[in-house]
């Protein structure tokens, strides 16, 4: 026989390899090397084998590309992946139990990864979807979350965005959520999460979370009606009075409220729910405060609000980004604006 | 040869040698998977006939003149098999008569449409892990250079590389597992292109 490649694990290695080489010459694309990737093919067969299958393998999925002008490229940024919304999850389970399997090391994958069911809400979009075990999860604009359902366990990742939990009790296991590394656990109850730039922000609005500290001590459990700002470990715990947690909790009902923030703050808060931004063009109307009740997707009405108010002025630019101005004539300081409708 | 010593010449053929096997051979492994499966239930034993038949065919030494590339990967693999037979006895020579049959009939599957092809590769690519799937996608279908990849997903250029190649490799195994799944369409689409 002349296969050396015969047993699994090695012919793994043996593909990896075969990829690797395969992907350095054709990114730099020198003759060097091309040389040395040719130099290996002659090697042995099996490497011939194994390159000429990652270059078929590369070939043939650039035919993705011809699903990709339907896609928003923006919809990619999100780790969820695109394919949900090309497809169709249906689709895609449909897919692969169409397909005959032996038991394979792809197989297992593939099953792997069919109970992991991915949910993804557009800019502008909110939804609101059930689990398997009773539980829902309500996604805010923007945001992506990986759901894992078993029978001992329940895990759920938040990839992006800001999400509501409502844990379902009787489950033999908590509800583990996974987010950009910090890991929140509840039995039952109901909770916001929110990944900010650079914290997460916890809403408990009924029952306890337990947020797992960075070593086996550091344990701590975030009671109802109390909010935490979570970052590298630390926690820090405040008591939230109602209308503090029904404020935070608003873009449930499509609301954004404001109540003394800077137009800095107003002005990215409503970029959340827009695919094309404001942009503040002068530092000095950024610290300008504001108030008021809106709709999430009101912001140009929230414009059209503040230029008479404050002498802004907006500018609409070609990709229908909105630059915020200080009207010419208008020289004044620190004012605030009220803005309830 | 004096080629041997030459080694633009050298390169040269290997690279014809590629571009024919992927023509002419790899487009069949799917199927020669699916006939043997029939007589070979052990997946292990599978495999290893498989990788040698592919070996075999890669290495035949006047491969230019070869231009039945299903015969005659499926003739290599009769010939391992009948050795293997003798040798092992994994295999009944009754059922070396049913391969011989099925493997004559070239049009026992109906071709698929291109677009189930597309689903079943966009099915494979939604296995990969996340970043995986995220790093191959950005660079395949965005062509996004690696440095930059790398950059947006805060990590190494090295990481960003060993995700692409992990995921180019799960393709690669798919290529030749799922029988329904035909890579060798669009290939053989390609070469066509190509040489129209």
């Amino acid at each position: 026989m002349v296969v050396r490649y015969s047993r699994i694990d090695e012919r793994e290695r043996l593909e990896d390899e075969a990829a690797r080489r395969f992907l350095k010459a054709r990114t730099s694309g020198t003759d060097n090397d091309w040389a040395d990737a040719y130099a290996w093919i002659a090697e042995h067969p099996a490497h011939g084998v194994a390159f000429a299958k990652a270059e078929a393998a590369w070939e043939v999925s650039g035919r993705l590309k011809e699903v990709s002008p339907r896609i928003d490229p923006e919809a990619i940024a999100g780790p969820a992946g695109r394919f949900e919304a090309v497809v169709g999850r249906r689709q895609v389970i449909a897919a692969i139990f169409t397909t005959a399997f032996v038991g394979t090391a792809a197989t297992v994958a593939v099953q792997k990864a069919s109970s992991v069911v991915r949910y993804r809400t557009a800019v502008g979009e909110a939804q609101r979807f059930r689990l398997e075990d009773g539980s829902s999860i309500f996604l805010n604009t923007n945001s992506a979350v990986e759901i894992a359902i078993r029978e001992r366990s329940r895990f759920v990742r938040l990839l992006r965005g800001e999400a509501s939990f409502v844990v379902a009790p009787g489950h033999p296991a908590p509800l583990v959520i996974d987010a950009l590394g910090t890991r929140l656990q509840a039995v039952a109850g109901g909770f916001n999460v929110r990944l900010r730039p650079d914290v997460l922000e916890l809403t408990v609005v009924d029952g306890q979370v337990r947020v797992a500290g960075q070593d086996v001590a550091g344990d701590r459990v975030v009671m109802a009606t109390h909010g935490a700002a979570i970052r590298a470990g630390s926690v820090a715990m405040t008591a939230l009075s109602d209308t503090q947690a029904a404020r935070r909790l608003a873009w449930q009902g499509g609301i954004v409220e404001f109540r003394g923030e800077t137009l800095a703050q107003a002005v990215d808060e409503f970029n959340r729910y827009r695919v094309s931004p404001l942009v503040i063009g002068d530092p000095e109307i950024a610290s300008v405060r504001v108030d008021g009740r809106f709709r999430v997707g009101a912001s140009d009405q929230f414009i059209g609000l503040l230029s008479p108010g404050l002498g802004i002025r907006q500018v609409v630019g070609a990709d229908r980004s909105v630059l915020l101005l200080r009207a010419p004539d208008f020289a004044e300081d620190g004012r605030n604006l009220t803005l309830d409708r | 040869m004096s080629n041997n010593h030459d080694p633009k010449a050298a390169s040269g053929q290997v690279r014809a040698r590629l571009d024919w096997f992927k023509g002419q051979v790899l487009p069949h492994e799917a199927a020669l998977r699916a006939r043997l499966r029939r007589i070979m239930p052990r997946r292990a034993d599978l495999d290893d006939i498989i990788a040698e038949a592919l070996a075999r065919a890669f290495a035949t030494e006047d491969f230019a003149r070869v231009t039945g590339g299903r015969a005659w990967l499926f003739r290599i693999a009769r010939n391992l098999i009948i050795d293997q037979a003798r040798r092992d006895k994994i295999i009944s020579f009754e059922q070396l008569a049913d391969f011989d049959l099925i493997a004559s009939d070239q049009n026992t599957e109906a071709r698929l449409e291109a677009r189930d092809e597309l689903r079943r590769l966009e099915a494979i690519v939604d296995t990969l892990p996340i970043q995986c799937r995220r790093a191959f996608i950005l660079r395949r279908i965005y062509d996004k250079p690696v440095a930059e990849i790398a950059e947006e997903m805060g990590l190494s250029v090295s990481t960003v590389d060993k995700h692409i190649a992990r995921a180019t490799a799960k393709v690669m195994v798919a290529i030749g597992e799922f029988e329904e799944f035909r890579v060798g369409g669009s290939l053989q689409q390609d070469r066509r292109a190509r040489e129209a």
